[in-house]
């Protein structure tokens, strides 16, 4: 057995290993960047009806607000408070929006351009789900004013009446509000690290063609951001913190995943304690139920 | 007299010298049987029993010392024996995947981090083990895979368990890994597998230099280009004196990958980094298409690289055949279009006859 062939080998996969759990600590040493808790509005089992004895993983996913969904500014009624990823915000991610909206090859030259990574901050409930569920309201009267003028039907605004209502119940409270280069500069703007959490995205950018509405409103072409995904998505549950999830899991058949409960407007039944570490990334440090669990 | 076993010794390339030696002596005996019918050579009983016992002892003690094909028979047999490896070690690589997905849920965080650990590290060993007991590299290669694949598994997992970022220099690591593998057992899988992980970190790479999420690296095929030119090169930088059939890997990777990159870029202006309208770009890189599948061609006939040659030659004809299908699949009757790649292919075998009957005319001069 040649010993020097085997080390070298072996000797990368074990360095590997050690160089990640460094990092791992690293992550988790010391004060943590933000501590949230969460609850499964924001933390749904979102997997658990499809798993089976093949894949035993256990995973939450973070369920998180965009701004600025295309749709909003030209279907629904615009929204100021939430429509914050601007020119500015898109220069301060480094996107390069120097070329005149007025060329005819605008449209062609930005469509062009690729996602790039940025910090986004999350706010967890507060000032930006206030006006978050504030913009959902005047959708509402929006759409009731389209129904009127025979553009939308009455079964659109039964559906939008239905989901605001389920709302504040099961809707996500986790609502992106900010985007930046430096997470320093970010933390320096959002100090409360029990509300604001800052973490790792991918961005894009796109162009808002002029639109001119029925009321007459004109809103000029112009540049716009939006936040596509989370780099960390599913967050992983230890084999330590299972006990509660599992439990709740064995006693959710398949019609009680996750978008049904969400759709039936059912209470959340658990709150995660999550926190983030100097690299942003998030690990879970408790589980607590809200319910009485089954036996 | 010596048996000129020692010419082909040295190590990681042994086994493949000795194939060829014994397959130059299989061509060396088939030409002198012919010679001697038409009496054009003819050797005398003694020479005869001298060359017969020579060359017997040789394909014996090559078969014995580096178990190398010495029949025809063993020749079908290894081929079936490679296949027969390569699918067992993606049924391992499928078990050892799924094993640790049915486990994982069940046993603590320190516990899964060892078994992650254990199974690369245990498989190199098993690769060390059956190197030692097996002269054939079936086993070897069969293990090698099943530690490719955990090592994966390992650092695809741990990126699970800790929510780690994902990076595009797990690539590196993979492939770094699969090369050491590949270069210390000989294993052309595990040269293609380092290959294709490296490309793909190279690719990504040149993406984030463009500031683009590394994950989007895709999304412009002129990632691609030096990356797959990189790797085309590796081979003149990089000698390759015990493993000879590794560069032709290198050189059929790295050109593949241009060559689709710039098939695709002919047919998809809109992904190009290029600030040109789309039509252009296409025009633009059908014509680079073209002159690169000739260049490609060219080179291979020029430095005795068929495999190059063929690759050249397939994107020649399939940059052609699709720039034709985009011209006049539309408007031509079907059986006009199918005529008229038939007569192009008439034509192009009339071109490639001179060139051709030129070398012939070089070889006998």
């Amino acid at each position: 057995m040649n010993w020097r062939r085997f080390g070298a080998s072996a000797g990368l996969v074990v360095l590997t290993n050690v160089i990640v759990c460094i990092g791992v600590a690293y992550n988790r040493g010391g004060e943590p960047e933000a501590e949230i808790t969460l609850t499964e509005r924001e933390l749904p089992l979102w997997y658990a009806a499809f798993r089976s004895e093949e894949n035993t993983e256990l995973a939450l996913h973070l369920r998180w607000q965009s701004p600025a969904h295309r749709w909003h500014a030209l279907v629904l009624a615009p929204r100021p408070e939430v429509d914050w990823f601007d020119q500015a915000k898109l220069e301060a991610v480094e996107y390069d929006c120097s070329f005149p909206l007025s060329d005819p090859s605008a449209e062609q030259y930005y469509g062009k351009m690729l996602p790039r990574e940025a910090y986004v901050v999350l706010e967890n409930g507060g000032l930006a789900w206030t006006r978050w569920l504030e913009g959902w309201g005047r959708d509402k009267v929006f759409m009731a004013e389209q129904v009127d003028k025979g553009k939308r039907s009455k079964q659109d605004l039964e559906r939008l009446n239905d989901a605001y209502d389920r709302l504040p119940k099961t809707s996500s409270r986790l609502i992106a509000v900010d985007v930046g280069r430096d997470p320093v500069q970010l933390r320096q703007r959002y100090p409360e690290r029990d509300q604001f959490v800052i973490v790792r995205a991918k961005t894009r950018l796109y162009l808002a063609r002029e639109v001119k509405t029925s009321s007459g409103e004109h809103h000029p072409s112009s540049l716009r951001g939006e936040v596509t995904q989370l780099l960390i998505e599913d967050i992983h549950v230890p084999f330590e913190q299972r006990a509660v999830l599992d439990a709740l899991s064995r006693s959710e058949a398949r019609n009680h995943a996750p978008l049904v409960r969400a759709s039936e407007g059912k209470e959340p039944r658990y709150e995660v304690t999550l926190r983030f570490g100097k690299r942003h990334e998030p690990w879970i440090t408790s589980i607590r139920p809200l319910v009485t669990v089954p036996p | 007299m010596g048996t000129g076993v020692a010419a082909v010794e040295g190590p990681g390339r042994d086994r493949n010298v000795a194939q060829q030696r014994v397959d130059r002596i299989h061509a060396f005996q088939t030409e002198l049987d012919q010679l001697q019918r038409d009496g054009l050579l003819v050797l005398s009983a003694e020479q005869q029993r001298r060359l017969t016992a020579h060359h017997s002892k040789l394909l014996r003690e090559l078969g014995q010392q580096f178990d190398v094909d010495t029949t025809s028979g063993q020749k079908q047999m290894s081929l079936g024996m490679r296949i027969v490896s390569f699918l067992g070690a993606l049924a391992l690589a499928a078990s050892v995947f799924l094993f640790f997905y049915r486990i994982w849920g069940l046993i603590s965080t320190p516990v899964q981090l060892l078994i992650l650990i254990c199974g690369p590290v245990f498989s190199v060993l098993a690769m060390e083990w059956t190197r030692k007991r097996e002269r054939s590299p079936y086993f070897t290669s069969l293990a090698g895979l099943v530690a490719f694949a955990a090592f994966v598994l390992n650092l695809h997992l741990l990126g699970s368990i800790f929510n780690i970022t994902p990076s595009p220099n797990v690539f590196l690591v993979w492939g770094v890994f699969a090369f050491l593998l590949a270069y210390t057992h000989d294993l052309r899988l595990l040269l293609v597998a380092g290959i294709l992980c490296v490309l793909t970190y190279l690719s990504a790479w040149f993406g984030t230099w463009r500031r683009v999420y590394w994950l989007s690296f895709g999304e412009r095929p002129e990632n691609f280009l030096p990356a797959g030119f990189l790797l085309f090169l590796v081979p003149a930088v990089i000698r390759h004196q015990n493993h000879p059939d590794f560069p032709s890997y290198y050189r059929l990777f790295g050109m593949l990958t241009v060559l689709m990159a710039v098939l695709i870029l002919s047919h998809w202006g809109g992904g190009s980094y290029l600030r040109l309208p789309d039509k252009n770009v296409e025009t633009l890189y059908q014509l680079f298409g073209f002159g690169l599948a000739g260049l490609t061609i060219w080179v291979g006939v020029r430095w005795g690289w068929p495999a190059l040659t063929n690759l050249g030659g397939t994107f020649f004809v399939i940059d052609l055949y699709t720039k034709f299908y985009d011209w006049w699949w539309e408007w031509m009757p079907k059986y006009l279009f199918f005529l008229t790649l038939g007569l192009v292919a008439i034509l192009l075998l009339m071109i490639f006859k001179r060139p051709r009957s030129e070398l012939i005319k070089e070889s006998l001069a």
